[in-house]
């Protein structure tokens, strides 16, 4: 829409009952300023526009316009979004039209990550702004391969996005793919990056997460060297990376910056609690009502005392304590951190202990749930571990109905799932089935670095 | 199409499985014994007694019933008790001797064809009655079943009795070239003891082989590792303790029917204790005493070797060694272990004792 | 969907997971009872015999340059087709029938030793479900599956180390094939416990063309002797001979002699997680039902394997019991060495006449 004359109006009009917005008018010059005042900040402001505007006249305002922040623009749907995006518009004349940015996020400083610590290593974490967030990627990627794309999804919201990738690196199939997926959502308005990924998702019907996302610079500037796409979206503190595999949800920083031997044995450590926190409970309720004969004779005396007390079936015992446990994650995450650590210790210990005694469960399930439950948080991304606990009661289900047997059929269905998920034409299981073995060095372990490819 | 499935999935899983063993409905039988009834009306019938842990108390209940077969012991069983009975935890058979002496493989094989029951269930022969000795109260045994399946464990390990469990059993009961053996145990005053090795010919029981001589037939059958061997007659008492034993046979077959097997032993120990006159300082007395000592096995192992020849029986496996000699024909037509008169056994021992001891 | 190809690497799995199924279990029986003493050794030459046919196949790939031998036989002659279609839907049931009695019999056997009162249709429906899912997502996903089944399953073979102590050569004697019975019906059993390796007849159009293909196989092939050969070495040399001869499953004995600390009685586990690879056998031979069946018929992947999944259940529902399951299978894989044996002649004699009209 292009007007010339009367735009003070037309752009007023457009931005009627905002009345937060700014109008500053400099009569004797013929000019307007329009701006949002709790986007823009005072500096700027300052040195853009009072500064050069209140000490001249007419004759130089026209040389002062023609300075290059001054970016002249006559679309009218573009001043107004200028406008949106903390710019100032500067009308001269009600005829001409002039953008500059004088846009200063009201944001946090950058804080240490909260939800994926590591021990050693970088303890940044990405903030709510996107350009200090692009900051962090581009300090640690110091290349002009470093490409960024802008993207803006949402129609009302028009959410800033960028997609980063490494020219050279990163296959164009994959930047292609994902742009075009990005281009494909279409929806009103978007908080968080982990609300796109779910419209990104492939078979939304899965319990795995298909995209990978973290809160760490460091990790994501890591996704682009092994040649993923990454994502950043404006007022989310998280990136998202593509394609994902399974195994990338199972690493941390830790094993990389911490010797290999360390690094391999916390990530066999991690393997060992996803198989524990899938078939503990399960394997529990299989044994109390299918397959009695596998508990050895120290151990029976022990196990059967605990059980005479309990009035319920194994799998009812199993699942309400599962529930409990769930109940108190929740809560904990509901909570001020500080009130969360007490409910955890109120919950596992007092409840727990008073569990057994009541003769509510046997003090043998108290000690697999939680062993499951905990190492169930030692997978390192959330995402992954809130799957892995609904996997866990799709297994306890299943072995109440088949013993074992039900165990190895929802192992079987889970792993053909797994198998048959891609992500961006790359398989999600992907260094394991389809097998690569180059690659197993860093995945189920952290060879040393000089055995890594060049 | 795989929503479909899915329902019909959904529909097969909703009734369940009607397999379900609930721990806390089963009663776990850990042990059974057997014995035969000779005397009164009952005469010819089995008395089967099993004992089993209860949840509540973890004490030990028995159960005694009389049946016809060991197959319908179980209905008469589960009868006296609240649990379902089973026997997947089976640990011990206790078989009384005179059951011993009649033959055990059709109890053995019960075991042997149920996929429940493990085939490391411990096997042994009880001298008194095996009810008595489970049953009576052991006020400082909590339950003696587990206390049986612990003396059977630690005797074996110190080679006084066999470890025995029904797959061995049926391993050597089956073959046709070595005969099976079982531990005895025995009801004593104050406790439960072991007592020697039982030998069978077939499934039956034939003759023992007391507690002292049991370690000299485990050093002929190689098995012993490390223990410790008294050896005494009325002036001179020593005893030995092992370090290496090395066992070997070596068959030599004769012109005619006869039979050569050279069964040497080598092994070398030191000396823990000695009572007589000799001077365990001097080189040359202790040579006399291992020459001492190499004899007194050496007569030993005769005795067994004459008691199995005696009962027609090979508990050693001698058997095994032929077999390697012969070719198929010959040994089918030599009907072992029938034959094992015409088998020459010549021990000869090698003692070597390595130290005397923290004093002169 | 299947315009995806794997790489020839992959075959080592899925040669290998074809080939073993719950024959594992019961082979060194079979063996023993076909061959007698030291039968072991059958298993090379019979091992050696499957090879060659292995190149067989090779050499039709190498011929076809890779393209389907479907094509081949489709394009020989003009009127081919008359007699090709018919035969593909006999073959294609047939192979449905085949891998659900598969399928049959390792539940009937799981459910005797695991489920006895649980109903064995249940599994066989439950087992047809999963089939279909695997089936219907496409060889390469199947390839993928079968890689992941045989990391999670292979750590198995590492269970015979725990028999080592045990393990004793004397067992194994120095009779060869004596007491052995129908040397010549065992020969077909044991070749019956290779095949599978058929299955890669139909895979040359989904395989990315590499240089040695076939390596891949024949890897695959000598990784199940081993593993058969290792598995029967140490029944033999754990148990006696004639113990061997009487245990139906001996595998599963062995497996249920191991004892840990904090677990006993692995069987179960590992019994039903053998379940993959059983899963991954049906599979490939409903997969290659299928590849057949759409030759004839053209409907989609999902409808036709659903209509061989039920075609096969129906046709084996009457076969209930241990024996008729047992006769059908043997039945079925006697017909299926056939094929297996003329098949691949019948594709060479193909390509030689069309060669011959080529250069004429």
């Amino acid at each position: 829409m292009y007007i010339n004359k009367n735009l003070s109006v037309h752009v007023k009009d457009r931005l009627d009952y905002c009345d937060d917005l700014v109008i500053r008018t400099f009569p004797e010059l013929k000019i307007e300023v329009l701006y949002f005042g709790h986007l823009v900040g005072e500096e700027e402001l300052k040195n853009n526009i009072l500064q050069p505007f209140s000490n001249t006249n007419e004759e130089e305002v026209k040389i002062i316009l023609r300075r290059k922040q001054y970016q002249q623009e006559e679309d009218i749907n573009l001043m107004v979004k200028g406008v949106l995006e903390g710019k100032a518009l500067i009308i001269y004349q009600n005829s001409l039209a002039y953008v500059v940015d004088i846009y200063v996020p009201k944001t946090r400083s950058v804080t240490p990550a909260e939800i994926e610590t590591v021990i050693v290593g970088s303890k940044e974490a990405f903030i709510e702004d996107i350009g200090t967030n692009l900051s962090m990627i581009r300090r640690r990627v110091k290349s002009d391969c470093l490409k960024v794309l802008s993207y803006n999804i949402g129609t009302i919201t028009q959410t800033k996005m960028y997609l980063l990738y490494i020219e050279g690196i990163t296959s164009p199939i994959l930047v292609k793919g994902l742009q075009e997926k990005i281009k494909n959502i279409d929806i009103k308005g978007v908080n968080d990056l982990n609300q796109v990924i779910q419209y990104l998702d492939k078979k939304p019907l899965s319990v795995f997460p298909q995209y990978f996302t973290t809160e760490r610079p460091d990790v994501s500037a890591s996704k682009l060297f092994e040649g993923r796409v990454l994502c950043l979206m404006d007022g989310s503190p998280y990136s998202l990376s593509t394609p994902t595999n399974f195994f990338e949800f199972f690493q941390s920083p830790d094993d990389y910056n911490q010797r290999w031997l360390l690094g391999t044995l916390s990530r066999l450590l991690r393997f060992a609690a996803l198989f524990i926190t899938l078939f503990a409970s399960a394997f529990y309720v299989a044994v109390s009502m299918f397959h009695y004969e596998i508990i050895p004779v120290k151990l029976l005396h022990e196990y059967i005392q605990s059980r005479s007390k309990v009035p319920f079936n194994p799998v009812i015992e199993a699942l309400i304590i599962e529930c409990i446990i769930e109940l108190l994650r929740e809560a904990g995450a509901r909570l001020p951190s500080k009130i969360g650590q007490t409910i955890g210790i109120v919950g596992g210990i007092v409840i727990g202990t008073a569990a057994v005694e009541a003769g509510f469960t046997s003090s043998v399930l108290i000690i697999v749930v939680s062993i499951s439950a905990i190492s169930s948080f030692v997978v390192p991304h959330i995402i992954m571990t809130a799957s892995l606990r609904i996997t866990r009661f799709f297994f306890i289900i299943l072995s109440s109905i088949f013993g074992f047997f039900g165990i190895i059929v929802g192992f079987t269905i889970i792993m053909i799932h797994l198998c048959r998920l891609k992500n961006l034409g790359e398989y999600y299981l992907k260094p394991i089935s389809p097998i690569f073995l180059m690659d197993i060095k860093d995945t189920i372990v952290r060879a040393p670095y000089q055995f890594f490819k060049k | 199409m795989s929503r479909i499935l899915l329902i019909i999935l959904i529909l097969l899983v909703l009734p369940g499985c009607r397999d379900q063993k609930i721990v806390e409905e089963l009663g776990f039988i850990h042990t059974i014994g057997y014995e035969l009834i000779e005397e009164g009306e009952n005469s010819g019938k089995l008395e089967v007694t099993i004992s089993l842990p209860v949840a509540e108390t973890l004490k030990q209940q028995t159960i005694t019933t009389v049946v016809e077969t060991s197959k319908e012991s179980r209905i008469f069983l589960s009868k006296k008790t609240d649990k379902n009975l089973v026997s997947g935890q089976v640990r011990s058979i206790l078989i009384g001797e005179k059951l011993a002496e009649k033959g055990v493989w059709d109890l053995i094989d019960t075991f042997y064809r149920d996929p429940v029951s493990r085939p490391t269930v411990k096997l042994s022969i009880v001298k008194s009655n095996p009810k008595q000795l489970l049953s009576k109260d052991y006020p400082e045994y909590k339950m003696v079943d587990t206390v049986i399946e612990n003396l059977l464990k630690k005797e074996a390990r110190l080679n006084t009795i066999p470890e025995m469990d029904i797959h061995k059993f049926a391993k050597d009961y089956l073959d046709d070239a070595i005969d099976p053996i079982a531990p005895i145990i025995l009801q004593s005053e104050d406790g439960i003891m072991s007592d020697g090795i039982g030998l069978f010919s077939g499934d039956q029981l034939k003759t023992t082989i007391p507690a002292i001589q049991a370690r000299i037939f485990f050093l002929l059958t190689g098995e012993f590792k490390e223990g410790d061997l008294l050896i005494k007659n009325e002036e001179e008492k020593v005893l030995f303790s092992f370090l290496t034993n090395k066992r070997s046979i070596d068959v030599t077959l004769g012109d005619k029917e006869e039979i050569d097997a050279k069964l040497s032993i080598d092994f070398k120990g030191f000396l823990l204790e000695y009572q007589g006159n000799k001077d365990i300082t001097n080189e040359k007395e202790i040579e006399a005493l291992e020459n001492y000592i190499q004899e007194n096995i050496e007569n030993q192992i005769r005795d067994i070797l004459e008691t199995m020849k005696e009962h027609q029986i090979d508990n050693l496996g001698l058997g095994k060694y032929l077999k390697q000699k012969m070719d198929y024909q010959t040994w089918k037509n030599l009907d072992w272990p029938k034959t094992i008169d015409r088998v020459n056994v010549t021990p000869s021992v090698t003692v070597k004792i390595i130290d005397t001891g923290m004093v002169k | 969907m299947q315009t995806e190809k794997f790489k020839p690497f992959y075959l080592f799995f899925i040669t290998y997971m074809t080939q073993t199924g719950i024959v594992l279990f019961m082979l060194p029986n079979m063996i023993a009872n076909y061959f007698g003493y030291n039968g072991w050794l059958m298993i090379i030459p019979i091992s050696v015999f499957a090879m060659i046919q292995i190149g067989l196949i090779a050499g039709i790939y190498y011929f076809n340059k890779g393209s389907s031998i479907f094509q081949t036989i489709e394009t020989s002659f003009s009127k081919v087709n008359i007699i090709a279609k018919p035969l593909y839907l006999c073959l294609s049931i047939f192979w449905s029938v085949l891998s659900i009695t598969v399928a049959k019999q390792y539940v009937h056997v799981m459910k005797f030793l695991y489920f006895p009162q649980t109903n064995i249709q249940w599994f066989v429906l439950l087992t047809l479900i999963l089939t279909y899912y695997l089936v219907t997502s496409g060889i390469v996903t199947i390839a993928h599956v079968s890689t992941l089944f045989f990391f999670l399953s292979a750590p198995m073979i590492f269970l015979l180390i725990y028999f080592v102590p045990d393990f004793s050569f004397l067992q194994f004697s120095t009779f060869v094939f004596n007491e052995h019975n129908d040397f010549y019906g065992g020969m077909i059993e044991l070749y019956t416990a290779f095949l599978g390796f058929e299955v890669t007849l139909f895979l040359f159009p989904y395989i990315k063309k590499e240089k040695k293909v076939f390596k891949y196989v024949f890897l695959g092939h000598l990784y199940t002797t081993l593993l058969y050969l290792s598995v029967t070495i140490f029944c033999y040399g754990f148990n006696s001979f004639q113990q061997l001869n009487y245990q139906v499953y001996p595998v599963i004995n062995l497996l249920q002699y191991i004892e840990f600390d904090f677990i006993e009685r692995l069987d179960s586990v590992f019994f039903i997680l053998f379940y993959l690879k059983l899963l991954i056998t049906i599979t490939m031979y409903i997969w290659i039902s299928l590849v057949t069946f759409k030759r004839v018929v053209k409907w989609s992947v999902q409808r036709s394997a659903f209509v061989l999944l039920v075609v096969g259940y129906l046709v084996t529902l009457p076969f209930v019991t241990k024996n008729e399951l047992t006769s059908l299978l043997s039945l079925l894989a006697k017909v299926q060495i056939l094929i297996s044996i003329f098949l691949p002649l019948l594709v060479l004699t193909i390509i030689f006449l069309k060669r011959r009209r080529k250069h004429v």
